[in-house]
């Protein structure tokens, strides 16, 4: 592998990859062995790359996480109507809570079901490109991904609660105090 | 077993200092088991306030409450839902039925609060669909149901957790006259047949008549007592 010009045309490599046992017994004269780790982050440019990518993942999983738990939030706030007639008859704030909570994770898992199949689907599409696109699907990303779906639908449905206790149970008669 | 309500000296006060306003001003009055009493009266004059009082939706700020001897409000939050949800049935103008729901289902939601057996309340719900004539509505999401079986199926859910009280807030309000006679005469059936008692704020007086006793309200006071011109009308 050949980084640079050299100035003539005969090919100079400067990373020689090697797999076996003695290793440095068999190193060429001028050469120095590193693990791959960290003949990776030594090449010019990996290292910067590397952070872009994480920086995208996890403005990623912060968007999607916001756009997830705002919208529970919205859509619990769009049910205060229906909240203040089922207390007006007589259920309790937990009952109330507990109620939409459930949904939120229903929804959060049909949501999980359509999209991790679509997912595979994805990955497996790009491995089938003649030029493999460098994106891997890991078990670990679905997992944490998915999990991360779970808690931030949780978490915006938790802040919707304090609306949900407030919620007079009088606006079911059309009348506000 | 026959229910009582006695009101005593009642009052509620909105606001403080020259900015208080009085909506409902020493009302009593008492009510004998399976009666049916129209509240009346002109728009701000209490009665919608007084009704959510029985109701335990607002705190009185004097006077008492007394269903079967019993003393409602001063109780906290959660003694006020158990309150309603044992004791009263409500009918709301609006008829506030569950939109994403069947007239079946909308019944089911209080028998779910109150821990009855899903069975025993299906067939329950079942009953009532057919007392208030809406078998064959049973499956209809409440969107797909007419103004008057939307109200009808308000008086079934009103009705699911045998209450004691059945409260209703103008409930021909979005009704043409015969729909809205039709709705309060099956209200004031059941009422009497279960011998509960029944409170409805109406601004109807073709509607009020029909109640066994009128009581007419200005400026939050109880100015008339009278029984119903038409009560006689309601068939058996």
């Amino acid at each position: 592998m050949k980084y640079g010009g050299s100035g003539d045309d005969t090919p100079a490599a400067s990373i020689v990859l090697l797999k076996g046992d003695d290793l440095p017994g068999k190193k060429g004269e001028g050469y120095e062995v590193y693990d791959k780790a960290t003949a990776f982050a030594n090449i010019e440019g990996v290292s910067g790359q590397q952070s872009t990518v994480t920086s995208l993942r996890v403005f990623g999983y912060l968007i999607g996480a916001l756009v997830i738990g705002v919208f529970f939030y919205v859509l619990t706030l769009q049910k205060i109507p229906q909240i203040g007639v089922l207390k007006a008859i007589g259920a309790s704030n937990l009952f109330v809570f507990r109620q939409i909570l459930l949904q939120v994770v229903g929804i959060s898992l049909i949501g999980l079901a359509i999209s991790v199949p679509l997912a595979m689907l994805t990955d497996a599409g790009l491995r089938r490109l003649p030029d493999a696109v460098p994106i891997a699907f890991t078990t670990g990303t679905f997992v944490t991904t998915a999990a991360l779906l779970l808690v931030t639908s949780i978490v915006g449905t938790a802040f919707s609660a304090r609306q949900v206790i407030k919620v007079d149970p009088i606006i079911a008669l059309g009348q506000q105090q | 077993m026959t229910t009582t309500l006695v009101v005593q000296g009642l009052e509620k006060t909105y606001g403080s200092g020259d900015d208080a306003v009085r909506a409902v001003r020493n009302v009593s009055f008492e009510t004998r088991p399976g009666e049916f009493v129209a509240l009346v009266g002109p728009s701000g004059s209490g009665k919608t306030t007084l009704l959510a009082m029985v109701g335990g939706l607002l705190a009185p700020t004097g006077g008492r409450i007394l269903v079967n001897d019993r003393e409602v409000g001063g109780t906290s939050k959660r003694d006020l839902a158990r309150y309603r949800r044992e004791m009263i049935g409500f009918v709301f103008q609006a008829n506030n039925l569950l939109p994403f729901l069947t007239a079946w289902e909308n019944l089911l939601v209080p028998a779910i609060l109150g821990s009855t057996d899903k069975k025993e309340a299906g067939a329950r719900a079942d009953r009532l669909l057919e007392e208030l004539g809406l078998t064959k509505r049973r499956n209809a999401l409440a969107t797909q149901l007419s103004g008057g079986e939307r109200q009808r199926v308000a008086i079934a859910r009103a009705l699911m957790n045998d209450p004691r009280l059945v409260l209703v807030d103008e409930p021909t309000a979005s009704l043409d006259s015969a729909r809205g006679r039709q709705v309060v005469e099956s209200l004031i059936q059941e009422v009497r047949s279960r011998d509960v008692l029944g409170i409805m704020v109406t601004h109807d007086m073709a509607m009020a008549e029909l109640a066994d006793r009128v009581l007419e309200m200005h400026d939050g006071e109880i100015r008339e007592h009278r029984a119903g011109k038409l009560a006689d009308q309601v068939p058996k």
